[in-house]
């Protein structure tokens, strides 16, 4: 990984082209889940890979792991949109309608008999704000531990803590109200 | 850390070293453990202590079995989310396009700046400081004379960013004031010979505003919107690859790089009851769908109240 990333600040288009097929679907897919929107997550992953192949002179693993770099120029990226669209996340059944390609990676497989716990639940999180949503995100779907968490969004671990406890208590809340519909 | 946990039947106390205070820990506390932290950031102790008590409290039990569900349910509803969607396969392609585009561009900027800096000698200060002086006056003066002989531009402007409605638009959608080098007016006369004005701002990329100005009740007559979202890209991209001239393009190879809303500005001919022929100004809303291939560049218009593509042409720009 670590030659990987000098080949590419040195300037190898193919490193460049390999650092975008090994991340372009964590990119991706974070992006779509922060800004709800599939046109504005293939913008956003246009926008992190060409600021990576423009700033990679920015990066310095001083600066931390390439890993959380690129979540949090894709984190920052995706608010930006956002707040210019104000878009939430859509529900599961407005993805569905936009057809496309399975995609290969390997995935939870998802029990069909509580398909509309999972809907309900992406529901409660797109009527969240911004910032327990994201938290969520990076810890349920990018499965970051608190510290880097912290490190991307830029906030003290405590503050991603309490997030993350306010938005799980918030579900709690709602659970079992929908376990008994 | 201010507080110490030990377990004395089965229960969990903590003791508070700054009050000296002795606090039972409840099922709240370990509650709040369970919701906020991953077990395995928690020191080896302090895990112990909670698993007893966890162990010996159905209630917390219970509450643990309910919390890792949400979490389970939550990793699999945001894998669902994600899972149908696709990637653009030209989208490094794209990115390179783009990259390159840049560093055209910054190269240009540097160019200009060492040509400007061949005029090295009028950084003298002697030189420099009443050159400037004199073209700021120059400036100024030209400013303000164009100013005073025309300035219904302005006005239509300023008459459609202090409407309350555009005000209510621009801000509901968190867009900032529109720059002002950007705005397209255009003055009109209408049909009773009477000043009129259409005010046009992209207020995003994919956003366009038009706004029917009265210039001589200066007021806003009406405030049209145009938003290019996902959904109409896909159906304009769908209408775009059924049209048979751009499809002898995708076919060597083009790729439909960018959409953007646009709009048109014309003047009818219309016949009011009397037979009367008279001129009226109007617009209409289109999407510039912007195509590659190669070194070549081609635009075609999408007409958004026909639905249909009217043009392909080459953008020699």
């Amino acid at each position: 990984m670590q030659e990987l990333i000098e080949r590419w600040q040195a300037g190898d288009v193919d490193a460049f082209d390999e650092l975008f097929h090994q991340y372009k679907k964590l990119v991706f897919k974070s992006a779509l889940l922060i800004s709800g929107n599939v046109g504005d997550a293939e913008d956003i992953l246009q926008e992190v890979f060409l600021k990576l192949w423009t700033s990679k002179h920015t990066y310095s693993s001083r600066k931390g792991n390439f890993i959380n770099w690129l979540y949090k120029i894709t984190v920052n990226q995706s608010i930006s949109k956002c707040r210019k669209k104000k878009i939430h996340s859509l529900s599961l059944d407005q993805i569905d309608s936009g057809s496309g390609i399975v995609d290969n990676r390997e995935r939870i497989e998802p029990n069909l008999d509580r398909k509309w716990e999972y809907e309900a639940l992406t529901k409660l999180v797109s009527q969240m704000d911004e910032k327990h949503r994201l938290v969520l995100i990076l810890r349920y779907f990018n499965d970051l531990p608190n510290n880097a968490i912290a490190e991307i969004l830029d906030i003290p671990i405590g503050t991603v803590k309490s997030r993350l406890h306010n938005a799980l208590a918030s579900l709690r809340k709602k659970w079992d109200g929908m376990e008994e519909k | 850390m201010p507080w110490q946990a030990s377990v004395k039947n089965g229960m969990v106390w903590k003791k508070n070293r700054l009050k000296g205070m002795k606090l039972r820990v409840n099922c709240k506390h370990i509650s709040k453990i369970i919701l906020g932290t991953h077990s395995g950031e928690l020191p080896p102790e302090q895990l112990e202590l909670i698993s007893r008590h966890i162990n010996n409290c159905q209630y917390c039990q219970q509450e643990l079995s309910v919390i890792r569900d949400i979490e389970g349910c939550l990793k699999v509803a945001f894998e669902e989310q994600t899972a149908w969607a696709q990637i653009p396969e030209n989208t490094l392609e794209n990115i390179k396009q783009q990259a390159a585009l840049e560093k055209q561009a910054a190269s240009k900027r540097h160019l200009l700046a060492k040509k400007f800096s061949r005029f090295g000698f009028l950084n003298r200060r002697q030189i420099l400081t009443p050159a400037l002086a004199v073209s700021i006056l120059v400036i100024s003066m030209l400013a303000i004379h164009m100013i005073n002989r025309s300035n219904s531009g302005v006005t239509a402007y300023d008459i459609a960013l202090n409407d309350p409605q555009l005000q209510s638009v621009l801000t509901s959608n968190s867009f900032m004031e529109p720059d002002k080098s950007k705005v397209t007016v255009i003055n009109y006369l209408d049909t009773h010979g009477k000043p009129q004005a259409f005010v046009a701002f992209h207020a995003d990329p994919n956003f366009l505003v038009v706004a029917d100005v009265d210039m001589s009740a200066n007021t806003l007559n009406r405030l049209n919107t145009f938003v290019l979202d996902s959904q109409m890209s896909k159906e304009v991209i769908g209408v775009a690859g059924n049209d048979s001239r751009i499809q002898a393009l995708l076919e060597q190879g083009a790729i439909i790089s960018n959409l953007y809303p646009a709009y048109v500005f014309y003047e009818k001919e219309m016949v009011n009851p009397d037979g009367e022929v008279y001129k009226q100004a109007s617009f209409d809303f289109i999407i510039q769908i912007r195509i590659v291939i190669n070194s070549s560049k081609y635009m075609a218009i999408y007409d958004v109240n026909t639905g249909q593509i009217t043009t392909v042409v080459t953008d020699s720009k």
